[in-house]
Order: structure tokens, then sequence, then C-alpha cells
């Protein structure tokens, strides 16, 4: 599933995003036009893809994206987008009128939230006026990014606002070279027991958690991936691969900590499948060089067997920068070639 | 706008204000409206005695946003000539309506070669108005390649796919013919039945011949209407050396020195040339 930007600016600096330097080098007046839109939509259609996933930056800057949503449903798919919830009350309104009869199947809004309590008092309002107004269309996101993470103000969302009972989980990683706010290799295990702890009352409220991409298995023990694997029906899985990030002028990598690495224009592919090979290849160039977060992970079985891609990508190359230059030279550099 | 040849009987083309109760019987008519609403009443008080071809409803300033989609229009063939799309938030559930229906959608406006993009992906036939003098841009260049090369099918984009079904080495072909210019096969006419190869020669009154049985006798002029491209040949124009005139046959000579004109007109022969040989 692609993943558009339609913009590349954001209304927050939120301390572990993962696409702050893809931000700050993006030039301010970016955006996609419809031509774009058109050309990604057909790419991805003629190569059996039924879902888009909308993101920026912050999408609801996008002055089309009520338009753009409706079009690619239009189109026969599916849409998510994924947001802060933070606009004017203006767009708002126009994104309730305009999305008024469009069928919850067809769009989900994945609101990324941060804990309301260590934000400014304005973001929350509007936040709090987004969810009111497209509960029916909004599950939420959380992210992770340090270890005695309270989980809870994510359930009094849920429950205030009537929101879908499940919660996107995601793991801050590290931006490559960037110092960024995350949860370091060594505390995994960490973060894992302290998830594990507040799952049963994410249960008891009957809301189900699923893993965004980029966390090792081995943070899990045998008996909590037992209990992880009914939680969620079966549907877990510890996979880091290409997530296909598409760019407002239609450059395409494999997902933003990677966002650096041999960026190429959608123009330049035939097909997915000839892009997917692509991304994957450049996956394998760096698992080549080391298999995973750990030293074991080059032999792990659980990586062998494809139960597990060994963690996000991003701490092998973070480990990259601050090494003698031994290694293709793209991993060292960060920059397309 | 009219891609059905059923015969080489001459079809007229008239405003509804100038159809009048005496027009006679069993015509091929083209209708140029001013209103939508007149297309379900003039469908039922001719159809039965006239041979309706398509209606064309020029709506100055108007977008599809100010349409109302009627669904006694039937499989009649109706193309409008609009502005633009609207906001496509107002115009999305009508453009589901139109798939699949026998109506086009040509614009004018400033995002025309845009709307007419978003349209077509969404497998309605669309197009844009083609003038002599106008701008030639990239994008009306990549609409082109849209047309042929796109990924996905996709609604037709006129007049180039009217321009590719009619294509053949043997024949000469031109924009205009979209537009109902065609001298011996469309004659357009007025209220006191004057008659001109095209819609502009009858505001100006450049009139072939007046009276509908009077076409016999009009033949010299259109004859010398149908062969105004030879002209371009004679006088060694840019034109009669543009590897695409076979389907443009000059209709961009006004501009032919920009040769923005040729760019356009040889993705048009090119893509043609690949859409056959994909046949």
């Amino acid at each position: 599933m692609p993943n558009v930007l339609l913009t590349q600016k954001c209304v927050r600096s939120c301390p572990y995003c993962f696409a702050r330097k893809h931000m700050h080098d993006a030039p301010p007046d970016d955006i996609l036009q419809w031509e774009d839109l058109i050309y990604i939509v057909d790419f991805f259609k003629s190569g059996g893809d039924s879902n888009i996933s909308l993101l920026g930056g912050e999408p609801l800057l996008h002055p089309d994206i009520a338009d753009y949503i409706l079009y690619i449903i239009n189109r026969g798919m599916h849409v998510t987008v994924f947001t802060s919830g933070i606009t004017t009350e203006q767009r708002l309104s126009e994104l309730d009128i305009a999305l008024q009869y469009v069928d919850p199947d067809d769009l989900s809004i994945v609101v990324n939230l941060n804990d309301p309590r260590h934000s400014p008092e304005r973001e929350n309002e509007a936040i709090s006026r987004f969810l009111t107004c497209m509960s029916r269309f909004s599950c939420l996101s959380i992210n992770v990014f340090k270890l005695n993470f309270d989980y809870s103000f994510a359930l009094q969302c849920i429950n205030t606002y009537g929101l879908q009972r499940h919660v996107r989980l995601g793991l801050a990683h590290p931006i490559p070279g960037k110092g960024n706010v995350c949860i370091p290799a060594d505390k995994m295990r960490d973060m894992a027991a302290e998830f594990m702890a507040y799952l049963p009352t994410f249960e008891a409220f009957g809301i189900t958690v699923g893993f965004d991409c980029g966390v090792p298995m081995c943070a899990f023990t045998d008996a909590e991936l037992g209990r992880l694997y009914k939680h969620t029906r079966g549907m877990i899985n510890f996979s880091c691969g290409p997530a296909v990030d598409i760019g407002p002028d239609l450059m395409v990598w494999a997902c933003f900590p990677l966002g650096n690495y041999q960026k190429r224009s959608l123009l330049e592919f035939q097909d997915v499948q000839d892009m997917t090979a692509y991304l994957n290849d450049l996956h394998e160039q760096i698992r080549i060089e080391q298999g995973g977060l750990y030293p074991e992970c080059d032999s792990c079985e659980a990586r062998l067997r494809k139960l597990c891609s060994g963690g996000c990508l991003t701490h092998c190359l973070d480990k990259f920068l601050g090494e003698a230059h031994i290694r293709p030279e793209f991993l060292h550099g960060g920059e397309s070639v | 706008m009219n891609d059905v040849r059923l015969s080489s009987d001459p079809i007229f083309v008239i405003n509804s204000e100038d159809m009048a109760a005496d027009f006679p019987s069993g015509r091929a008519l083209v209708v140029r409206v001013s209103a939508p609403q007149e297309i379900a009443d003039i469908c039922r008080d001719y159809g039965g005695r006239a041979d309706l071809r398509e209606f064309i409803c020029v709506c100055d300033g108007l977008s599809l946003e100010d349409i109302e989609i009627d669904p006694a229009w039937g499989c009649n063939k109706v193309t409008f000539v609009l502005s633009g799309l609207g906001r496509y938030a107002s115009v999305w559930n009508k453009l589901q309506q139109l798939c699949h229906t026998a109506v086009t959608l040509l614009y004018t406006g400033v995002n025309a070669v845009r709307d007419a993009r978003i349209t077509a992906s969404l497998d309605v036939d669309t197009g844009v108005v083609l003038t002599p003098d106008m701008d030639i841009s990239d994008e009306l260049i990549e609409l082109v390649t849209y047309t042929f090369y796109g990924k996905v099918a996709h609604g037709d984009v006129q007049p180039f796919c009217f321009l590719a079904d009619r294509y053949s080495n043997t024949t000469l072909l031109s924009p205009a013919l979209y537009y109902h210019v065609e001298p011996g096969l469309y004659y357009h006419l007025d209220q006191q039945r004057n008659m001109a190869v095209s819609h502009d020669a009858l505001l100006q009154g450049e009139f072939v011949c007046r009276g509908l049985d009077a076409i016999a006798g009009c033949e010299a002029a259109v004859e010398e209407q149908k062969s105004a491209w030879q002209r371009l040949l004679v006088e060694k124009t840019i034109c009669a050396s543009c590897p695409a005139f076979r389907v443009c046959s000059g209709f961009f000579e006004p501009q032919s020195d920009k040769g923005r004109c040729r760019e356009l007109m040889t993705e048009l022969l090119e893509g043609i040339e690949f859409r056959r040989s994909m046949e």
C-alpha cells in the first residue's frame, strides 16, 4: 500500500518524529498536484493495489484533501489518512460536508495522538474538534518514544469520542545521525515488558492493539508472544519492509527513515513490480551488511524463517554512520545516488 | 463531437430556438441548446420525427457543479461545453452518474486540461476545446500522452480519440471535424435557413446557401471549403512540411511559426499509430 505525501509541511514538531529531516529539507510550497495524484492512482491500480494512504507532513494542510479522498474512493480504492487531526475550523467544516456521504468502509482516518497532558492546549482543542467530527472514520495511533510510557490517554480518548476500538502502536526509531528521541535497541525488552503489563487494561475496554513496523520479535518472551497471538487473532508481525513513500514531487523512497537513501522518481519505474523489486533490493543491501538490531540477528532462526525482520533498519544505518567507510558508500552518506 | 457516421446524408446543426414545428421530418440533427433542461423537451417533441444525433449544450461560465444530470436524456448523445469541473466535492457523485452514459464533458477554462484528465480517469468521456490560436501548454501535450499511453483504461479524451477512430493512411483529418466543421456533411443553419459550414461562419454571415432544398446547388461553395487545406501546400507554408499535417490539415496554421502545434499534433499522430499497432 503506497503512502502518498500530500505536503511535507507539518503543524507539530514531535520529539520522536522520524520524518523531521525529510520535512526540514522539503520546499515549503511543495504539495501534490492533481495530475500527479491521477498518475499515482493509475500506477498502483494497474498493479492491483486497492488501498492508498494519504499523509504528510500534515495532510489536512493540503487545500484539496477532501477532493483527493473522494477522488480515490471514486476510483474504487480504500483511503487511509494519517493525520494529527490539527486543522482550522473552516477546513474541518469543509471536510465534514464533503465526507458526509462517504461509507466508513471506504475511508479510515488514523489520528496520531500525543499525550494531551504534554501538548499545547490549542492543539488539544483542535484535535478534540476533529475527533468529535470524524469519529466514525477514526482510530488512534500512538508512538512509544520513551520508557515509562503512559498509555492511558489513548483509552480515555477512545471512550470520550467513541472511536474505533483499535490502537495502532508505533515505535519511535532513530533518524540516522540525528539523535532524535527513540527507544534504543538495548531497551526494546523493557518497552515490551511495559506494554505487556498494560495490555490487560486495553483488553478490559475491548480495545485491540496492533504494532506498526520495526518491532523485533525477541523483545517479547514466548509467553508474551502467545498472549499477543491470541490478542491479535494471529494478526501480528515483526516485519520491516519497504513501505513505499511517495513525495509530492513523485520521488519514491522505502520509508521515512530511509528517505535520503537512493530515492528515485516514480516515473522511472515501469510498474509496481519494478518499483517493489528496487526497494526490496535496497533493504536487502542493508540487511546483508547487518541482519538486524543485534549481532545475533545475523544467525537468528526467527529472522531466517522470516518470522521477524530483525527490527527497524534505521538502527543499523545509524550505526554505520559512526563507522569507518568500509561499507557501500551510500550506507555511510545517506545521500541519494 | 459526433463520431457516428451512418450515411453521407447531410446533418444539420441548429439552435434549439431556431427549430420549428414545420421542420422537415426524418432529417439528421445536431441540436445546440442553451440550457440542459431543453434536452428532455426536444426529445419528447421531436424524437419521433427527427434523427437526433447529438445535443450540444454550451454553458458559458458554468461548471459541472451548475448542471443537473437528467435521467430523461437516456442514451442520447449529449456534449456539454463547460468552463470546468467545479469543486470536486460537489461533483463527485455526478461523475459517478455519468459513467457509462453518452455524455461528454468538454472544458474551456484555465484548468481545462486538468479537469479533462480527472474526468477521463473516472471513465467519463471528456475533452478540451481546441482553437487555432490557443496557447499550447506542456499539460495539453501530456494530455495526449495520457490519452494513448495511460496505464489503465479511461474515458475517451476528445478530440484526440475521435481523430484516432477516424484515422487511416488515406484520409486527411483535422480537429475541426470533431466540432462539426466538415463541409458537405454538416450544415449549420439559422432561423432563416441560411446555411454555413461552421457555427462561426454562420454567425459571421458566411453562408453557402439558403433553404434545406438548396444544398444541391451549393456544391461548388462546399468543394471550395473542402479543399481549403491545399492552399497551405501551394503556398509552401510551415504546415506543408509538418509531419502531423494529416491529422491537422492546418487547423493550427495561425500559430504554426511557434512550433508548439507541431509538438502537440506529432504526439497525437504517434499516439494514434501506437494505438493502431496495439489493435
